[in-house]
């Protein structure tokens, strides 16, 4: 099966604190992969240096190596990366601006002139058409916390990219926002490849096909999604997944 | 439950006995009438009058009320004596000086009485305070409620001052305010009897408009261009910029209006009138006989010196702008392939735009009002206007009313409250204006995020 990103030894260190201790990650096209985890098991660190977004915080390390495609991210000009590695994150962040200028803010970002047909096509994968097809020159700030979450997704698959990452993209939405959310990233499997970080396990089962569990910085367990939550081969998998307390002390001793 | 308690049993005290309710009553009257004698007395000449008769009738409350709670309740009354004193010292002051307080009556702006007023802050506010207490039962509320008139004293003077400078630049200045002296420039002409002269300030309205153009224009792309460079590209250059720009504000202006004059106008003075080089840096004018003359300093040097004290205006102020959009929106648009240039267009000026253009705004008004630059490099006004022309404003036509050529002073000082007004008039316009922009800007770029 082919693997669009890897990842091998990869750590990421924020000056003196080391958040990534080393995580080799195959990651498969057109499926979608969850990584689960507590929180600051280090999951959100390893989703942005995907893309290179860990270039933003200063005395951010990045140690390893991930390929696109077989190409070193860390070589290629990170404008460029970033159009094929897209990000939806926690807290929706539409920009101040028209729905629709903000579907085509990618598009028109890389000098391209945005269609109706773009437009609408991205809305409706991102499963928001029906609701804002009549107001797409409205500010997107007057849409609801799951609608601009939508809108979000809209905007990142509008520039096509090959892989989207989202970091606990349901974190601030309710049960039923983020259902409609599930609903738009079912329908973009097989086209894209999504690897999404989420504490919310149920979550990972209901969307994803493979599923890594991570704790302390490290990978302690990944496979198919419906395997991992059957049949966990680790112990400290078994017990996060059936919702019981996981310490990082524990995870040392993998 | 516990507050209805604690005032169940602070309040009968005070309720049983009215004789108590009375003089926290009396507290509070005299407190407040002495409060409102004093925002009387900014205005009013005379009334520092009522001054003393004021803090007798404290001082008299305040013993009253020590004396009842000596005798009576058998309690020792601090809050009584603190009042009481500062009101005698108060009256003592009033009483020891007026004599010396007419010294300081310059020119009728500042009154005898605006030395009563404090005096009967500091005696009224206190007794009001604790009037207040006593009255409201001694609660943490009471409490909060009875430190509300101590913080009541900078606004009333502050509002107190502001009134009194408003009511006298109006009161003056409408009274020579007359189309004639708006649309005539204050001109010297030789007669076969001499030179007459004729008042007018067109050219200094117009040239106070000149200079905030010209100024605006050339500060506005450096400036923002500096905050940009200080918000968004990290590099030793950015401090290297932040302490210029820090720098060009401590500089006093008086310096940066010396070193106008003596670093470019006197070069130009090597070359004569009618030359481009001393037409741009010194200006020019025809006299009435056709001949080319220099003139001190043009509008566009003026501006150009002038922008030294915008640019760092309008830089704070950008990189205020910037630094606050939200990390999320920035990382949005990265993320998206955006390249920095293309947020910066599309979203960070935007959202900084309220920023600047306030920014824009306080250093226009800087422009409009700057005096020390123009000491130099500045004329009476009667040479018309134009980029290229004598530079001169309002403001600088107040200064010269005192300090200008003779002739100038005799002929304009009946003006000076004209152009204090009318250069009132045109910066709160600039504010009103740039208020609207800022709102329209605000509401479209800055909505709140929902979720955060």
């Amino acid at each position: 099966m082919p693997e669009v990103i890897e990842t091998e030894k990869l750590q990421v260190a924020y000056g003196e604190r080391e958040v990534v201790l080393g995580i080799d990650m195959k990651i498969t096209t057109g499926k979608v992969t969850a990584i689960v985890g507590p929180s600051g098991c280090g999951k959100t660190t390893f989703l942005r240096a995907l893309n290179r977004l860990t270039d933003l915080t200063e005395k951010c390390r990045v140690h390893g190596s991930v390929k696109l495609d077989g190409e070193d991210v860390f070589t290629m000009d990170p404008v460029l990366l970033r159009r094929r590695v897209g990000m939806v994150f926690q807290d929706p962040n539409p920009f101040p601006m028209s729905v629709k200028d903000n579907v085509l803010y990618g598009v028109k970002a890389q000098g391209m002139r945005g269609s109706r047909e773009l437009l609408e096509a991205s809305l409706r994968k991102a499963v928001l058409w029906d609701e804002v097809s009549d107001r797409l020159n409205a500010s997107a700030l007057t849409l609801s916390g799951g609608q601009q979450q939508r809108l979000c997704i809209a905007r990142c698959l509008a520039v096509a990219p090959e892989v989207i990452l989202m970091d606990e993209p349901a974190g601030s939405l309710d049960p039923g926002a983020t259902s409609q959310l599930e609903a738009s990233i079912l329908a973009m499997k097989g086209t894209y490849t999504v690897v999404i970080v989420t504490h919310d396990v149920q979550e990972a089962r209901r969307v994803s096909d493979y599923t890594a569990f991570m704790l302390g910085g490290r990978v302690v367990e990944m496979g198919p999604t419906a395997e991992l939550f059957e049949t966990p081969a680790n112990e400290l998998t078994s017990d996060y997944l059936a919702g019981r307390l996981v310490t990082i002390a524990a995870a040392t001793a993998v | 439950m516990s507050s209805t308690r604690a005032t169940a049993l602070s309040l009968p005290a005070v309720r049983r006995l009215s004789i108590d309710r009375l003089l926290a009553g009396a507290y509070v009257t005299t407190g407040l009438v002495a409060v409102t004698a004093a925002l009387v007395a900014l205005l009013e000449n005379d009334a520092e009058m009522l001054a003393v008769p004021l803090l007798a009738a404290v001082t008299l409350v305040a013993l009253a009320n020590l004396a009842y709670r000596w005798f009576v309740l058998r309690k020792w009354d601090a809050g009584a004596i603190v009042v009481a004193s500062l009101a005698v010292a108060g009256a003592l002051i009033l009483l020891a000086l007026p004599e010396y307080l007419y010294g300081y009556e310059i020119n009728g702006i500042i009154h005898r009485s605006i030395f009563a007023a404090p005096v009967l802050l500091v005696g009224g506010l206190p007794a009001t305070s604790v009037g207040v207490q006593r009255l409201s039962g001694g609660t943490p509320s009471a409490q909060d409620l009875s430190r509300y008139p101590v913080l009541l004293v900078p606004i009333f003077i502050a509002f107190g001052a502001y009134t009194l400078l408003l009511v006298r630049l109006v009161s003056d200045g409408v009274g020579e305010l007359s189309w004639d002296v708006l649309t005539h420039k204050y001109t010297e002409t030789l007669e076969p009897t001499g030179f007459v002269y004729s008042a007018g300030l067109r050219t200094h309205i117009l040239g106070t408009f000149m200079l905030i153009g010209l100024t605006s224009a050339i500060s506005i792309g450096p400036g923002v261009g500096a905050g940009i460079f200080v918000s968004e590209f990290r590099n030793p250059f950015t401090h290297v910029v932040t302490f210029s720009t820090t720098m060009l504000r401590a500089i006093s202006v008086f310096i940066i209006g010396v070193a106008a004059f003596s670093l470019v106008v006197d070069f130009a003075q090597d070359y004569p009138a009618g030359d481009p080089i001393s037409d741009f840096i010194r200006g020019s004018y025809e006299d009435e006989n056709g001949f080319q003359h220099a003139a001190n300093g043009s509008f566009l040097t003026a501006s150009i010196f002038l922008s030294f004290l915008v640019i760092p205006v309008i830089a704070r102020a950008t990189e205020e702008g910037l630094r606050s959009v939200p990390r999320k929106i920035r990382e949005g648009s990265i993320a998206l392939g955006a390249t920095e240039g293309h947020g910066l267009l599309r979203i960070l000026l935007p959202w900084a735009m309220p920023n600047i253009i306030t920014g824009l705004l306080l250093g226009a008004a800087e422009a409009a009002g700057s005096v020390a630059i123009l000491l130099f490099i500045a004329g009476t006004g009667q040479h018309g206007i134009g980029p290229l022309h004598e530079a001169t404003s309002l403001s600088f036509a107040i200064f010269e009313t005192k300090y200008g050529p003779k002739p100038f002073q005799d002929t304009m000082t009946q003006y000076q409250f004209t152009a204090a007004l009318l250069l009132l008039i045109i910066t709160l316009g600039l504010t009103a204006v740039a208020l609207l922009i800022k709102g329209r800007f605000t509401a479209r770029y800055r909505a709140t995020l929902a979720g955060g």
